[in-house]
C-alpha cells in the first residue's frame, strides 16, 4: 500500500512565517524591502473597481471626428481636475468640453475620450506584523515574521490586530452578547462558540478589533460578512469546541498582540484564514508547505463526527477498514486525549504542524 | 498505429485517478487504477504530485514502470513493456470558469450562450443584452470589476443585425485594451458570421480571441457543437493558468487533454450511436466540483454541468438553490434540520471527509438524491420536446442509465446506490441501471480519440456494474390498485408470476450472468414503454446485482408530508431492495 497525502494545517507555538501579499491587479507598492510593517499597514494600492466615462468630444464640440485632435488640450495619461478643459474652445461661442470629475485620460480614439474617474484606491494591508523581505513588482510584497500560527477554516475576508482576550475557561463555551462589555473595546476576543447574531452586532458597536470563534452557526454567516471587523472560525460550524492545541496556544498568549487575516480558505490558491501572534525575538523553523503523507506519531485532528475537533496521535496506519456506516476506506488508529484508541478514516484527519 | 497501452489520468477536486488499459489475449481490457488525493493549493503543491502518487499506486498494483530515470513518462512503451503507448488527461478540478455573456436577445442568442457555457464547469457572472439599460461605461466597469475568465459574444442571425452586436461588443473591446497581459481575457465570438472580421479586429492583440459558427444562425436553428469545442480549448487554457502543474500535465498528453464533463458526455453520445436504440442514453456524474447530466438521443447530445450541484466545497451553496425540506424529506432517521444544515456547511470545509456514522451517511445519501434531482429538473428543459412522453417532469425513456461518482463507489451497499438512483431519476418504462464503479466512463471518453476499438472492447467487458433492470409503469391509480401483471421465466427454467400494485417497490432476483424473458401486462392504461398506455409485451432482461426492480410508486414520486409516515415509507422502500 502506498502512502496517502495528508491535508495539514498549522497550529504551531513558534514558526517562521512568510506570506506573499499581492493585489489582484497591477498597482503601486507602498513599502520598501527591509521595512518593518504592522498588520494594518498598507503595502500596495490599486484601483479594484474603476469607474469610467466615455466622452464624445466631437459631439461635445460640434466638430467632425477628424477635427477633434486639433482641439484637444490633453493627451493620454494626463490627470485632470474637475472643471479642467479637455478640448476646445471652438467657434465664436468658444465651446469647450470639461472634465466633470477629477480623473485621468486613458484613451483617445475616433473623436472620443475614455476617462477614468478618480476613485479611492484599494489598499492592500500587510495582514501580519513583520518585515518586508521581498518586493513583488507592481503587485505587493512578501512579509516575514516569527510567532504563533493558528490556521482556521473560515474567515470573513477582513484583517485586524489588537490585544488578545480569551473568554471562557473551557474551549466549548457558548458566548453571549451580555459577556461583551466596554472593557473589551479594541481587543480581539477568542471564545468557544457563537450562536447569537447579537454577539456579532455588539462586537461591531463596541467596537472590538476582531473575533476568533471555535465555531459558529452557519445562519450567522451573512452578518459575519457584513460587520466591519475580522471574524475567524477555527473548527467549523455548529457547536464544535475549539481543539485543545489552539485553545492552549490562545490562553497562554492572553493579552498579547495578535494579528488576524480572515482571508478565505482557498484550496487552489493555498490561502487559509490565519491568526499570528508575533514573537520576533524567538527563532522558529520555517513553515515548509511541503506535501505530506500520513505516518505514525503525527499529531492529527479529526475533522468530522464522531470525535470532530479532537486531537490525537496517529498510532498506526491500518490499511482499509469498514466504518459503522458501511463505508470502506483507508484508516488509522489514533490515540485520543482520553487515552482511547479510535479507528478513523484518513480522509477525516488533518495533520497539525 | 493504434496505441496498445493507454494511461488516462483524471484530476478531480478531491481525487486523482490513474487508469490503465492494455491488451490482454487480443482484447483491450481495463487493467487497474490507482487513486490519490488531488494536490493543489499550497505553494509547492502541484497537481502532478497527486498524479504521480496515483500512478505510483498503479505501479504498486501492476508492477509496471511508467516513468524513466529523468522523471518523465516513457512514451511510447519500449519493447520490454516499460512505459505506455498513449497518455490522456481529463480534468474537473478548479473553481467554476467565470463567464460574461454579451448578446442581443435573452430568449434567443443569450439563452443559447447560457447552454453553451453550461457544457463546462462555469458560472455566468453578468449578461449584457439589448435590454440592458446600463451605459457603455457601466458595462465596461462591470467587466473590469469581475475580470471574468471568459467573455462569450453572440447575437445576430447570419443575415441579420450587425450594428447592435458591434455596439454591444464595444465595451468588451475597451475592457480588453485596458487590462494588462496578466489579465488577458479569453473572448469567444459565436454570433453573426458576417462581422467576424470586425469583431476580431476590435480585440487585436488585447485578448485571446476564438471564433465559432453562429450559435443561432436563424431563429429556429441552434448549433452548439463547434462552439463547444472552442469552449473546451478555452477551459483547458484557463486551467493551465489557474492550477500549477496542469500545463505540464497537458504537455504530456498533447491534444488529449479534455474536461471530465466533455469526456463523459462524449462516451454517452458514443453509446447512444452504437446501441442503435430508439431510446436515449442517460449519464449522471455526481462529482465534488459539479454534477453533470449527459443525455443523448440517437447521437444528439444534451449536456449540462452544474457546479451548484457539486458535492464538494460548494455544498454550502446548495441551500441557495433548494429549500432544506427538499433534502430532509429523503431522511428516514430522526435528524434535526439544524444538524442537516450544519452538516452541509461542515462538509463544504472538508469535502473529502467520509461519513462514519449512519446519521451522516443518511444525510449524504439525501444530498446525492437531491443534487441529481435538481440537476435533472434543470436539464429537462433542454431535452427535445418529442422525447417527453407525459410531461416535462417525467424522465423520457432511456436505455441504459449510467451513473458514476465517488458518492456511489465508496462502498455503500449496492442496493442503497440503486435506490438513490431510482428515487432521484425516477425512470419510466423499462431501463437498465449501470454503475461505473471504477470511474471508467470519462477515461474512455478521453481514450476514444486515441483508440476507438479499445473503447468498444472495454464497454463490452464486465468492468461496469449492472445494478439491475428497472420497470416503472406510468399512470394514475389509488394506492393498492393492481397496475401490472408480469411473468418472468429465467433461462434456467424458473419462473415468477407477480401482480404489482400501485405504490409497490419490488425486487425479483436475477443474478449477474443469467437472463430471463418477461411478459408485461399493464392494467388501467398504465404505460411500460411498449408503444402506448396499457400496451404490454415481451422483454428480454439480463441479470444484475439486484435483478429486476419493479417500481410502481408513481411518477413523479410523492412522499407523505407527515414525518413519521414518510420515515416509515422510506424504511420500507430501503428494505424492499435490501439483499
Amino acid at each position: 500500500m502506498t502512502s496517502m497525502f495528508a491535508t495539514s494545517r498549522y497550529i504551531s507555538p513558534i514558526v517562521n512565517i512568510r506570506r506573499e501579499r499581492t493585489l489582484p491587479i497591477p498597482g503601486k507598492i507602498l513599502v520598501r524591502k527591509g521595512q518593518s510593517v504592522n498588520t494594518m499597514d498598507p503595502i500596495a494600492e490599486g484601483i479594484l473597481n474603476p469607474k469610467h466615462l466615455v466622452l464624445n468630444i466631437a459631439h461635445g464640440l460640434g466638430v467632425s471626428v477628424g477635427e477633434v485632435e486639433q482641439y484637444l488640450q490633453c493627451g493620454e495619461g494626463v490627470h485632470l481636475m474637475k472643471g479642467d478643459i479637455i478640448a476646445g474652445p471652438v467657434g465664436r461661442s468658444r465651446r469647450v468640453v470639461r472634465a466633470t470629475e477629477s480623473g485621468r485620460v486613458i484613451q483617445i480614439t475616433t473623436g472620443k475620450i475614455l476617462y477614468e474617474i478618480e476613485t479611492v484606491p484599494y489598499q492592500l494591508k500587510a495582514g501580519l506584523s513583520g518585515n518586508v523581505v521581498e518586493i513583488i513588482s507592481n503587485r505587493g510584497a512578501v512579509v516575514e515574521t516569527t510567532g504563533v500560527l493558528i490556521q482556521g477554516v473560515w474567515g470573513n475576508e477582513m484583517i485586524g490586530s489588537g490585544n488578545l482576550e480569551v473568554r471562557g475557561d473551557t474551549p466549548d463555551e457558548i458566548f453571549s452578547a451580555e459577556e461583551l462589555d466596554t472593557s473589551l473595546r479594541g481587543t480581539i476576543v477568542a471564545v468557544g462558540t457563537c450562536e447569537d447574531e447579537q454577539v456579532l452586532k455588539k462586537a461591531e458597536r463596541l467596537p472590538l478589533r476582531g473575533l476568533i470563534f471555535a465555531s459558529m452557526s452557519p445562519d450567522l454567516i451573512p452578518t459575519a460578512i457584513e460587520i466591519n471587523l475580522p471574524v475567524i472560525l477555527i473548527e467549523g460550524y455548529e457547536n464544535c469546541p475549539m481543539n485543545a492545541a489552539a485553545f492552549e496556544l490562545l490562553t497562554s498568549n492572553n493579552g498579547h498582540k495578535v494579528c488576524i487575516n480572515a482571508q478565505a480558505w482557498d484550496r487552489y490558491k493555498g490561502t487559509r484564514p490565519e491568526i499570528v501572534i508575533p514573537k520576533l525575538h524567538l527563532e522558529g523553523q520555517a513553515s515548509t508547505d511541503e506535501i505530506m503523507s500520513f505516518c505514525p506519531d503525527q499529531t492529527v485532528r479529526v475533522t468530522r463526527a464522531p470525535h470532530a475537533g479532537q486531537i490525537g496521535r496517529l498510532v498506526k496506519l491500518i490499511g482499509y477498514a469498514v466504518m459503522p456506516s458501511g463505508i470502506r476506506t483507508q484508516a488509522a488508529e489514533v490515540l485520543m486525549d482520553n487515552d482511547l484508541v479510535n479507528v478513523i478514516p484518513l480522509a477525516n484527519l488533518e495533520v497539525l504542524e | 498505429m493504434d496505441a496498445n497501452s493507454i494511461l488516462i489520468v483524471d484530476v478531480g477536486e478531491i481525487s486523482t485517478r490513474a487508469l490503465l488499459f492494455d491488451v490482454v489475449e487480443e482484447h483491450y481490457r481495463f487493467i487497474a487504477s490507482g487513486i490519490s488525493p488531488s494536490s493543489f493549493g499550497v505553494h509547492q503543491y502541484n497537481v502532478q504530485d497527486g498524479v504521480r502518487a496515483a500512478i505510483d499506486q498503479l505501479v504498486a498494483i501492476t508492477g509496471r514502470v511508467f516513468f524513466g530515470e529523468d522523471g518523465q513518462l516513457i512514451l511510447p512503451s519500449t519493447p520490454d513493456g516499460v512505459g505506455i503507448d498513449a497518455f490522456a488527461v481529463t480534468l474537473s478540478a478548479g473553481p467554476p470558469v467565470e463567464v460574461v455573456i454579451v448578446g442581443l436577445i435573452e430568449k434567443i442568442d443569450i439563452e443559447s450562450a447560457r447552454r453553451l457555457v453550461k457544457t463546462t464547469y462555469s458560472r455566468v457572472m453578468d449578461v449584457m443584452s439589448l435590454n440592458d439599460r446600463r451605459t457603455t461605461e457601466a458595462r465596461l466597469d462591470s467587466i473590469l470589476r469581475i475580470r471574468p475568465d471568459l467573455i462569450v459574444i453572440v447575437g445576430g442571425f447570419d443575415d441579420g443585425s450587425v450594428s447592435s452586436v458591434q455596439r454591444l461588443a464595444e465595451p468588451v473591446g475597451l475592457a480588453c485594451s485596458l487590462l494588462t497581459n496578466e489579465h488577458r481575457l479569453e473572448v469567444l465570438f459565436a454570433g453573426n458570421q458576417s462581422i467576424q472580421g470586425e469583431i476580431r479586429s476590435l480585440f487585436g492583440k488585447n485578448a485571446n480571441f476564438y471564433q465559432a459558427p453562429n450559435l443561432r444562425p436563424s431563429i429556429d436553428v441552434e448549433q452548439l457543437n463547434q462552439a463547444q469545442a472552442e469552449v473546451e480549448k478555452i477551459f483547458f487554457n484557463i486551467r493551465k493558468r489557474q492550477i500549477p502543474g496542469v500545463a505540464e500535465l497537458a504537455s504530456w498528453a498533447g491534444t488529449d487533454s479534455i474536461s471530465t464533463s466533455e469526456a463523459f458526455s462524449s462516451i454517452v453520445r458514443f453509446l447512444s450511436l452504437s446501441l442503435e436504440s430508439n431510446k436515449g442514453v442517460l449519464g449522471i456524474d455526481v462529482g465534488a466540483s459539479a454534477t453533470t447530466i449527459a443525455a443523448s438521443f440517437c447521437g444528439n447530445l444534451v449536456v449540462s454541468v452544474y457546479p451548484e450541484f457539486g458535492v464538494g466545497s460548494n455544498l454550502d451553496e446548495l441551500l441557495t438553490n433548494m429549500p432544506l425540506s427538499d433534502l430532509t424529506r429523503w431522511i428516514s432517521l430522526d435528524i434535526a434540520d439544524d444538524d442537516v444544515r450544519n452538516y452541509l456547511f461542515n462538509k463544504s470545509l472538508y469535502p473529502s471527509s467520509l461519513p462514519v456514522e449512519d446519521k451522516d451517511l443518511a444525510i449524504e445519501q439525501a444530498v446525492t438524491r437531491q443534487v441529481i434531482r435538481g440537476a435533472l429538473e434543470k436539464t429537462f428543459e433542454r431535452f427535445p420536446d418529442r422525447e417527453f412522453n407525459y410531461s416535462k417532469h417525467h424522465l423520457p425513456w432511456f436505455e441504459p442509465i449510467i451513473a458514476t461518482g465517488g458518492v456511489f463507489t465508496q462502498s455503500q451497499s449496492v442496493d442503497q446506490t440503486a435506490l438513490i438512483l431510482i428515487d432521484s431519476l425516477q425512470p419510466t418504462g423499462a431501463t437498465t441501471l449501470v454503475l461505473d464503479h471504477y470511474h471508467l466512463l470519462s477515461a474512455l471518453g478521453a481514450a476514444a480519440s486515441i483508440n476507438q476499438l479499445m473503447v468498444v472492447h472495454v464497454l463490452d467487458t464486465d468492468a461496469f456494474m449492472h445494478l439491475g433492470t428497472v420497470i416503472s409503469p406510468v399512470g394514475e391509480a389509488l394506492i393498492g390498485t393492481p397496475v401490472l401483471r408480469l411473468q418472468m421465466i429465467r433461462d434456467d427454467g424458473q419462473d415468477v408470476n407477480l401482480e404489482i400494485k400501485y405504490g409497490d417497490l419490488e425486487m425479483i432476483p436475477l443474478p449477474v450472468g443469467q437472463k430471463a424473458s418477461m411478459q408485461l401486462h399493464p392494467l388501467h392504461l398504465f404505460d411500460v414503454g411498449m408503444g402506448a398506455p396499457g400496451r404490454g409485451g415481451a422483454l428480454r432482461v439480463m441479470g444484475g446485482e439486484l435483478g429486476v426492480i419493479i417500481d410502481a410508486r408513481g411518477r413523479p414520486l410523492k412522499l407523505p408530508d407527515d414525518r413519521d409516515e414518510r420515515s416509515e415509507l422510506l424504511t420500507k422502500w430501503r428494505r424492499a431492495l435490501a439483499r
